[in-house]
């Protein structure tokens, strides 16, 4: 793979729930170390869009290439994709019988094969690094939705994947705690990870973004940079959304 | 009323009693082995699911009673005999693993599709999140329906008395066929399996208020 590739690429991709039809031909590439920010009305397929890309939903027409693995009903390929892709979900989806360090742990430990000391090393740094090092042995019950948050992209960030995924995940928080969450997020995004969020946080957006993808109805109707989303958007319907957003 | 009656046959009832234990134990263990594996059966696809719920079906929407019948009145006919005991054993147990099979599917289905999904986006394997995730979360939401089955199951041992198996039922209707004295033995009878399911039925509710204290 040249350097040029991208790291995720996505052609003509169709999805169908029973009739619905809810992507209608996604053509997107993503590239190394690209913060890709997804926003859109309720319901236009930006959820669906990026759960294709681990596959947690199955695409029916189309290409989906990630890391130059291509996403087909290969298991093997599925699950080559998922180590090196994280996933951050709206409802934190935290294992809750698990403490904060096990809930990190157990993915290096039975997918990486990870000696459990090398495996506690790395989830104690990232703790560190989200904040929060003396909740290691709390249980997820015991913290706030934003601690939640952070001790979930702690535990995708554990796997060292090359690619993280977020599916709205400041959508279930109390105000007072988005910030901390999008500071983590910030700080990942200067350390060069390539992320793909799909979020409401426009102000988020804007200073962190390197592209805006508008979807409605389940298409892409623009594809801009912060800059010219925000100041210059082409489309109508661009135009609608920002400004019921953005009042 | 003729309570000397009670207190001379009370050791045979107690000998009775001790066969609607060992049958109760021996059904609980058995039938919960047997569930675990129908129940996450029926998570598979294929012939495994299709086997898995063709079996919980059968055993769930006929009576038990006809299940005893047919183990020990109709397999002959076909070449298999079995003592009562051992018909009733092998209908009660296949009652209660059809039973616990649907409770253990309901735990694993009442978790939120978020914890699979979450397991499965870190890399871990069906089998992984299962054994690591899904089932230690699931095994306690199954303890109270489970022990409410016991219960059921423990009653139900009193069926196994139509074919003959010596168990308290059995133990009273042959004492009450001796001395007439219906009204003692029974109420005896009776208040020897409530003194076995009272205190499993109490223990249950405990555990129920302290289980749905504890979840997140």
């Amino acid at each position: 793979m040249s350097r040029t590739d991208p790291i995720i690429l996505l052609q003509g991709v169709h999805k169908w729930f029973g009739r619905l039809h809810v992507l209608r031909g996604i053509d997107l590439e993503v590239w190394p170390g690209e913060v890709v920010v997804i926003c859109g009305p309720s319901g236009s397929g930006k959820s669906t869009l990026i759960r294709c890309i681990n596959r947690l939903e199955r695409h029916d027409r189309g290409r989906i290439v990630v890391d130059g693995i291509e996403l087909t009903d290969d298991l093997r390929h599925v699950d080559a994709v998922r180590r090196e892709v994280g996933m951050v979900f709206q409802q934190f989806n935290l294992f809750p019988h698990l403490t904060v360090l096990q809930n990190i742990t157990l993915a290096p430990v039975l997918v990486r094969k990870w000696p459990r000391e090398q495996a506690e090393r790395v989830a104690r740094e990232l703790l560190e690094r989200v904040g929060i090092p003396e909740k290691a042995d709390s249980y997820p019950s015991q913290l706030s939705g934003g601690q939640q948050q952070r001790v979930a992209i702690a535990r995708a960030l554990a796997m060292q994947p090359k690619i993280m995924l977020f599916d709205e995940p400041t959508s279930a928080l109390d105000p007072e705690m988005i910030q901390e969450v999008l500071d983590v997020m910030r700080d990942l995004a200067r350390r060069g990870m390539t992320m793909v969020v799909v979020t409401h946080e426009m102000g988020f957006a804007r200073e962190v973004a390197d592209r805006i993808v508008f979807m409605d109805e389940g298409a892409i109707v623009e594809v801009a940079p912060p800059d010219t989303f925000f100041t210059r958007p082409r489309h109508e319907r661009t135009r609608a959304f920002l400004s019921k957003i953005l009042r | 009323m003729r309570w000397t009656v009670v207190v001379a046959n009370l050791p045979y009832l107690l000998e009775g009693l001790q066969g609607t234990v060992l049958l109760g134990l021996l059904v609980m263990a058995l039938g919960t082995v047997l569930g675990f594996a129908v129940g996450l059966a029926r998570l598979g696809r294929g012939v495994v699911y299709a086997a898995a719920t063709a079996f919980v079906e059968l055993f769930r929407d006929t009576p038990l009673i006809m299940q005893i019948f047919f183990i020990f009145f109709g397999l002959p006919a076909v070449g298999i005999r079995l003592n009562a005991f051992v018909a009733a054993s092998v209908a009660m147990t296949f009652f209660a693993a059809a039973n616990t099979a649907e409770i253990v599917r309901g735990a694993i289905q009442s978790l939120p599709r978020g914890q699979w999904e979450a397991a499965r986006s870190l890399g871990l394997s069906s089998a992984q999140t299962l054994r690591w995730v899904i089932l230690p979360q699931a095994l306690r939401r199954t303890l109270p329906p489970l022990m409410g089955l016991f219960t059921t199951l423990l009653k139900d041992t009193s069926l196994a008395a139509i074919v003959n198996v010596f168990e308290l039922t059995t133990a009273g209707r042959r004492v009450v066929e001796r001395t007439l004295a219906s009204f003692e033995i029974w109420l005896v009878v009776a208040a020897l399996y409530f003194l076995l399911c009272y205190p499993l039925s109490v223990a249950t509710q405990r555990l129920e208020r302290r289980l749905v204290a504890e979840v997140p």
